[in-house]
């Protein structure tokens, strides 16, 4: 029986709105020892690239006002590893699968996607918008042109659906949405972290070994919202908001706002029952307001 | 196991200025709790998101105990709790030191804030072992070592009390035997430790820290540099979930 949370992502149906935000959530074995991952709509896995990356200098985590930074640098260790290992884990799991997907350089997006391609996984995201990779990255998520030709080019090489993750540090989010949609994106995500800093007053120097993370945590809802409202105006694929996102009155939020579904990153390490806690407050929200479908109020805000 | 829960403070008490011992009733975190290992406190100001995590300096049935000092916003508000409040809480965590079989002679050194977590660990080893203590100032805990009917000693860097130095001086005049070194504190006093157990070939365990998010090792926001024997090349590995504790001679200290 249909709960009416369902989500469909190109063809892939969730079973409630609610993923986790790459990187936050390693993939899954960690906080599935506290929670139950068949709860989820789906598991987004951290970031997984060609071959191990070793990861950025510490410190890579700095708190901040409502919010923290991170460097890390999307360490991991390589697509041969994730797919012997975590795959199978996940498997186990009543939950979809979204391989988030990173590279230094345009080879090895598509080696990586390339290796994917007839795993059991059922969606790929494609991160072109980390702000602690050097080379690839954001580098590639920030023009238009750019854009489109890395996802046309990665999107021959992937068999699964593809998402395309975006970063907010762009003058115009709907033109680079529309490129990525125009370069064959299947879905969007949005937004990645925005790029930060914090200084220690008493050594008189930058808390991050890189100087600069991405910042994440409420404090970026509000501009997370407006993009994701805004892409969902401008774009006819579906939307996967994220960006602050702590509690179901935030998640609805988005969907409001015309996101499928919702992935929760920060608030997982303020309180690992997070995502739990939402897909519980969607579902209580929808019986009292008398809501059978969730169909109903995405996107009701014009 | 891992437990996430809210705990009441039982005990919670000031020990000297800055620095404050807090009890917490969680059985479920107690029951499975090693020396060694952490817990993740999270601050009840939810503008602070990220959980402080501190070793566990003593466990008993039902409660696990901690000592803190006051280092920024978090801990701030931790020693504005009192007694019967509550607070969410996560652990334990991380490895915990090995223990050694209960004829193995021991040396534990521990400097400033990386004397608490020294304490459990002591309790569980046998009386030939060895203890140095080093603080920058005014020492605190040592009675609790003492109470333990081991060898001792303490150092500061003050003059008033005591060996005028550093732990490290200390343990230059010891003689060197088989046995396991278990260290805590500053990097560079674990480094230091970790030289001369290597000059006398005796195996050394480190407990390090790190800024971290998670703590139970999803994010890998902390890495500490490892070089496995064996392997060419070193690795990030997480304090939280492959530590805090390490081989200190496996640890990649000066890069």
């Amino acid at each position: 029986m249909n709960s009416g949370m369902e989500a469909t992502i190109a063809g892939v149906t969730l079973k409630n709105p609610v993923t986790t935000a790459s990187g936050t959530f390693g993939s899954g074995r960690e906080y599935g020892e506290l929670i139950d991952l068949n709860r989820l709509g789906a598991v987004t896995v951290k970031g997984v690239s060609d071959e191990a990356w070793k990861g950025n200098p510490v410190p890579r985590i700095a708190e901040t006002q409502s919010g923290m930074l991170n460097s890390i640098g999307i360490q991991n260790a390589g697509a041969e590893y994730f797919i012997e290992n975590d795959i199978p884990f996940l498997r186990q799991y009543d939950t979809k699968i979204i391989v988030n997907i990173c590279g230094h350089t345009l080879t090895q997006y598509c080696s990586v996607a390339e290796k994917l391609a007839d795993c059991d996984i059922d969606l790929l995201e494609l991160n072109i918008s980390c702000p602690n990779v050097e080379e690839g990255g954001l580098s590639f998520g920030t023009d238009p042109h750019v854009v489109e030709r890395v996802v046309h080019t990665v999107r021959n090489y992937a068999k699964q659906p593809l998402i395309v993750k975006l970063s907010p540090e762009v003058s115009d989010i709907t033109e680079i949405a529309k490129a990525a949609v125009s370069g064959g994106a299947d879905a969007i995500s949005l937004i990645n972290t925005l790029r930060g800093m914090k200084i220690d007053i008493h050594k008189r120097k930058p808390v991050l070994a890189n100087k600069i993370g991405g910042y994440s945590g409420p404090g970026i809802m509000p501009v997370a919202l407006r993009m994701v409202y805004e892409v969902c105006h401008s774009v006819d694929v579906p939307v996967i908001g994220m960006g602050g996102i702590s509690t179901f009155e935030d998640a609805l939020e988005f969907i409001m706002a015309g996101a499928e579904a919702v992935a929760v990153g920060t608030a997982n390490f303020h309180n690992p029952y997070a995502s739990i806690e939402i897909i519980d407050g969607i579902c209580q929200y929808m019986k009292e307001n008398l809501i059978s479908s969730l169909a109903e109020i995405r996107g009701c805000v014009d | 196991m891992n437990t996430y829960c809210t705990a009441p403070i039982i005990n919670h008490e000031e020990i000297m200025s800055g620095v404050w011992k807090m009890e917490l009733a969680a059985p479920e975190i107690a029951r499975t709790a090693k020396p060694g290992q952490f817990i993740q406190l999270y601050p009840p100001d939810e503008r602070n998101l990220l959980a402080r995590p501190i070793s566990l300096s003593s466990v008993s049935e039902k409660s696990v105990t901690i000592v803190y000092r006051i280092a920024g916003k978090g801990t701030k508000q931790f020693s504005q709790l009192k007694k019967n409040n509550y607070i969410r809480v996560m652990g334990p965590l991380g490895n915990g030191f090995t223990l050694p079989d209960k004829t193995t002679r021991s040396i534990i050194v521990g400097g400033g804030m990386g004397i608490p977590p020294l304490l459990e660990l002591a309790k569980q080893l046998n009386r030939n072992t060895e203890i140095l203590l080093g603080y920058r100032d005014i020492p605190f805990m040592t009675e609790d070592f003492q109470k333990l009917g081991m060898k001792v000693q303490i150092a500061s860097q003050s003059e008033n009390y005591g060996f005028q130095g550093t732990v490290i001086d200390l343990l230059k005049n010891i003689a060197p035997s088989a046995g396991q070194v278990f260290a805590c504190g500053p990097r560079q006093m674990l480094y230091s430790v970790s030289i001369w157990a290597k000059k006398h070939n005796m195996p050394i365990q480190v407990s390090m820290e790190e800024r971290m998010a998670c703590g139970i090792g999803a994010c890998l926001g902390c890495g500490v540099k490892v070089r496995k024997h064996g392997e060419p090349d070193w690795k990030y590995m997480r304090v939280c979930k492959d530590g805090p504790v390490f081989s200190g001679e496996e640890v990649v200290w000066n890069e």
